[in-house]
């Protein structure tokens, strides 16, 4: 029974700003999810969640590292171009900005097409039926079929992004990249609802990305909290809402709105700026904005450790040593 | 959508019509012409328009009004010619060498400013002057020197849209670099190429015009305009109509083609007024 | 950056450019030599009529060294042209080409620079003055202007004219050379006519924008006077892009050259030119466009240094 999906081990890239300034966007990390699970990722700008689901999908090609798809021991990141044809066919994304990743010369026949068309799925007929029951799939009435992207809302084009994503049934993964973060609100929730549905009848794994934490509780099981390139938290939805460990998940967690009144909040604002990810020095990349910090973390990093069932957090202040 | 606002822009309604005319007379100048352009008949030589020949005869005695006619689809399919090539050409050029780059585009770039270097014309006479002088020749000297100011706006917006993140959905989806420039890259760089043909038109036509005009175009007895303002200037103290009329009927067709261009370009981006 | 870095780095940049304007001249000489190299024909035959004798065309063939391979061809022209500035000779003129080029180019050159001269003052002056009084009759008049100097062939245009101005009104020559400045009035008029309209139209639009900037606003706002606002600030906005096109457009001056000079019969460059294509003086034509291509890039590289005096964010990275 296959188990882990996805295992990522050690993904680093890298981007060259100029001679002295080197990005550090995603500085070792390693992660697996499991088959049939939705595994959040959430983080602020420059944390390198983005870079992260663009390296999985071969989309940007990493420094260093192995990312392993179905346990099959294969690094898809070494695959030539004919064996990531069969990969392409099996991951996809969906992108942040519902306008500008569709063509805006191409109607919506032809953006969900697409993925059919390059793979040969069949003859014309054949393709448009597909379209046809994607459409209903999410929920889009058959007329907005030759209507092209700027005359459709956010929302629907958000969806037909989906449904591109989705076109081919031999898709198992998705890397969903902040999908409601261009959304309005009553779009947000369509669009949440409608991947989640998807999710649970085709049978989905998934890498949800977002800055934003509310919105990454409805949908995850599980997940992943980064900062400045490295993972800094990993656990179960629940747990990481009622226990968080590292103090910048407190902090966010402290932002996060809350409809329950009685129950006592203290907002933790941090100091100071993120650091930029240029150059980074040697201890804990949390420490200069930390407001629990101990002497240590201004020079060692801290190691990623496990300290219960599931529960990944990389802190001094956890560390038994 | 895009109709409504052309036709706003009366002039190049008014650009629009004075073309199609003309391409009316070139396309049915052998059933409208009253007689054949190439016939000569020295009888009848040099005349001034009359109830005959409306708009007198040549040298040679043949009538203006029917070289004028079928003078109109050599002309104007001349420079035609040119820019749908250097189009073709310049298009193919600029997307490869922006959406590929590296030494594609380092090679395909050096060469484009090697043509720019020589005055444009220039370039086209040292190139008749190896060919030889003939219609053919003139178009494909006036080509290549059309060339690289396609390549080169093509290239720029290539470079721009290559970034967008359609494109890369598109390669998510497994679309290979070809499928990706013609079906996302080239439908989207339209609009600058439009706008830079249908000037490049105007522009084509008068400059095989005065190839022609040169004696290094159009040769005898072909009935280009050009051509045929050369082969009035001997005359042009005596019977002044045989320059005037194809010098007009040329500047009026060179005229309206930059009515609809100018149409075009305040179409597509109203800031500019 | 201290004074004299800044210094030191513009000259360098200058030097820099002059040797790409020599390696572009090398490459151009190349490309110029193998192309006319190709040509159909026995030039030699072309030179001494069909008539010469076996004898007289291998004299003259062994002569002019085209029974050397043509590489060492290729070397020794090379050689004289950038080592002696030797551009060769014409058999059918019986001249060095170099003679006739210095006997040319001064003509073209005073035509060239008095249309450009004409163009940009009254351009400038017609766009300026069009884009403050928008709609009014100065303003119709240089659309239409403009429309009209953008579609007429300039050889059509001085064709007219001579009929005009000089058969109907007797008021210049129509055609010939040195006889003092009437000569010159006519085919200027020709030759400037078109990139007139060009820059009428550029300095029209460049104006409109300068006047609606915010900047502009506050010039007024500080209560200046009118027409001072006008010419200091905006004219000198709007004179940058019109520079630069002056620049480009002088490409298209030396092109129109060609017909103008055909035309009035003037004695200059492009006819030059031209009369070496129709006799197939390959040696002439040689020298005449390599002439031409030099002037073009060093003219550029005129423009290309001097516009950030005018603009100081055109300024290259040195």
């Amino acid at each position: 029974m296959l188990k882990e999906k996805i295992k990522v081990i050690n993904l680093r890239k890298y981007f060259k700003l100029s001679k002295e300034d080197i990005v550090h966007a995603v500085d070792g990390v390693s992660f697996n999810i499991f088959k049939d699970e939705i595994m959040g990722l959430v983080g602020e700008s420059g944390s390198g969640k983005t870079t992260i689901g663009r390296c999985i999908l071969s989309l940007i090609e990493p420094d260093e590292g192995k990312v392993i798809l179905n346990e099959d021991n294969k690094n898809i990141l070494d695959f030539s171009k004919k064996e990531m044809i069969k990969i392409r066919k099996e991951m996809q994304i969906i992108f942040q900005d519902p306008f500008s990743s569709l063509d805006p010369r191409q109607t919506v026949e032809q953006l969900i097409s697409e993925p059919l068309r390059v793979t040969k799925f069949g003859s014309k007929k054949q393709i448009k039926e597909r379209v046809l029951y994607l459409l209903n799939q999410i929920n889009l009435s058959k007329e907005i079929i030759n209507k092209y992207p700027h005359e459709l809302d956010g929302g629907r084009c958000q969806r037909i992004g989906i449904a591109r994503a989705i076109a081919l049934d031999t898709v198992s993964f998705l890397v969903c990249d902040e999908p409601v973060s261009s959304l309005d609100v009553s779009s947000q929730a369509q669009v949440l609802k409608l991947i989640k549905r998807l999710r649970e009848k085709l049978g989905l794994t998934m890498l949800f990305i977002s800055h934003d934490l509310s919105v990454v509780r409805m949908l995850s099981q599980r997940i992943m909290v980064m900062y400045l390139g490295l993972v800094v938290e990993i656990a179960d939805s629940n747990t990481l809402f009622n226990e968080p460990l590292h103090p910048y998940t407190k902090a966010l967690l402290s932002a996060v709105p809350v409809l329950d009144v009685n129950r006592p909040r203290k907002k933790i604002v941090l100091k100071g700026e993120i650091h930029t990810p240029i150059n980074v020095g040697q201890g804990c990349r949390f420490y200069n904005r930390c407001y629990t910090s101990l002497k240590k973390c201004e020079h060692i990093s801290p190691e990623l450790i496990e300290t219960s069932k599931n529960h990944f957090v990389r802190c001094h202040l956890y560390n038994k040593k | 959508m895009f109709w409504k606002r052309f036709k706003r822009n009366k002039s190049a309604i008014l650009g629009l019509v004075i073309c199609i005319l003309l391409l009316f007379i070139a396309i049915f100048s052998p059933l409208i012409s009253p007689y054949d352009p190439y016939e000569q008949n020295l009888i009848e030589k040099l005349q001034s328009p009359n109830s005959n020949h409306k708009l007198g005869t040549d040298a040679y005695g043949r009538d203006m009004l029917s070289r004028i006619f079928y003078g109109a689809g050599i002309t104007f399919l001349a420079g035609f010619l040119v820019i749908i090539l250097a189009l073709l050409i310049g298009t193919t050029l600029g997307v490869v060498s922006g959406y590929w780059g590296g030494l594609f585009d380092t090679i395909i770039m050096r060469s484009m400013d090697f043509l720019l270097a020589f005055p444009y014309f220039f370039l086209a006479i040292l190139i008749v002057a190896i060919l030889g002088p003939s219609l053919t020749n003139a178009i494909i000297a006036i080509t290549i020197g059309s060339i690289p100011q396609f390549a080169r706006v093509v290239r720029s917006t290539t470079l721009g849209l290559k970034e967008l993140p359609y494109i890369e959905a598109s390669k998510a989806m497994g679309s290979s670099d070809i499928r990706i420039m013609w079906e996302h890259i080239i439908p989207n760089l339209i609009g600058p190429i439009i706008v830079l043909g249908t000037v490049g038109i105007a522009q084509s036509i008068i400059q095989v015009a005065t190839l022609s005009f040169l004696g290094m175009g159009a040769q005898p007895p072909i009935a280009e305009w050009g051509l045929m303002l050369s082969e009035g200037r001997n005359y042009i103290f005596s019977h002044p109509h045989l320059t005037m009329v194809p010098g007009i009927f040329l500047s009026i067709l060179v005229l309206s083609i930059n009515l609809i261009g100018d149409g075009l370009r305040d179409t597509l981006d109203p800031r500019l007024k | 950056m201290n004074k004299k870095k800044k210094q030191f780095n513009f000259l360098f940049y200058v030097i820099k450019r002059l040797l790409m304007i020599v390696l572009l001249f090398f490459l151009i000489s190349t490309a110029v030599f193998f192309m006319l190299s190709f040509t159909p024909g026995d030039p030699v035959i072309l030179m001494l009529g069909l008539e010469a004798s076996t004898e007289q065309v291998e004299e003259l063939r062994e002569e002019l060294g085209l029974n050397d391979p043509l590489l060492v061809q290729y070397w020794n022209f090379m050689k004289d042209t950038f080592l002696k500035g030797d551009l060769g000779y014409s058999y059918r003129l019986r001249t060095p080409v170099i003679n006739e080029i210095a006997r040319t180019l001064p003509v073209s050159a005073s035509l060239a620079i008095l249309a450009i001269i004409v163009s940009s003052f009254i351009a400038i002056f017609l766009g300026t003055f069009s884009a403050i009084k928008q709609y009014s009759f100065l303003d119709e008049f240089t659309k239409v202007f403009v429309l009209a100097g953008v579609s007429m062939p300039s050889f059509w245009l001085g064709l007219m004219l001579i009929l005009i101005f000089s058969v109907k009104l007797g008021l210049f020559p129509a055609g010939g050379w040195g006889g003092g400045w009437k000569y010159y009035v006519l085919p200027v008029l020709a030759l400037a006519t078109n990139p007139l309209a060009v820059t009428a139209r550029l300095s029209r639009s460049t104006m409109l924008e300068v006047i609606r900037q915010d900047f502009i606003i506050t010039c007024r706002a500080k209560g200046l006077h009118e027409s001072s606002v006008i010419f200091k600030h905006a004219l000198r906005n709007a004179a940058i892009p019109v520079y630069t096109l002056i620049g480009l457009r002088f490409g298209n001056l030396l092109t129109g050259a060609v017909v103008t000079e055909t035309i009035f019969g003037i004695p200059g460059l492009g006819r030059l030119t031209i009369s070496a294509v129709y006799s197939r003086d390959y040696v002439l034509i040689r020298g005449c466009i390599l002439t031409i291509a030099l002037i073009f890039a060093i003219i550029n590289l005129i423009v290309d240094l001097t516009c950030p005096l005018l603009d100081p964010r055109t300024k290259p990275n040195y």
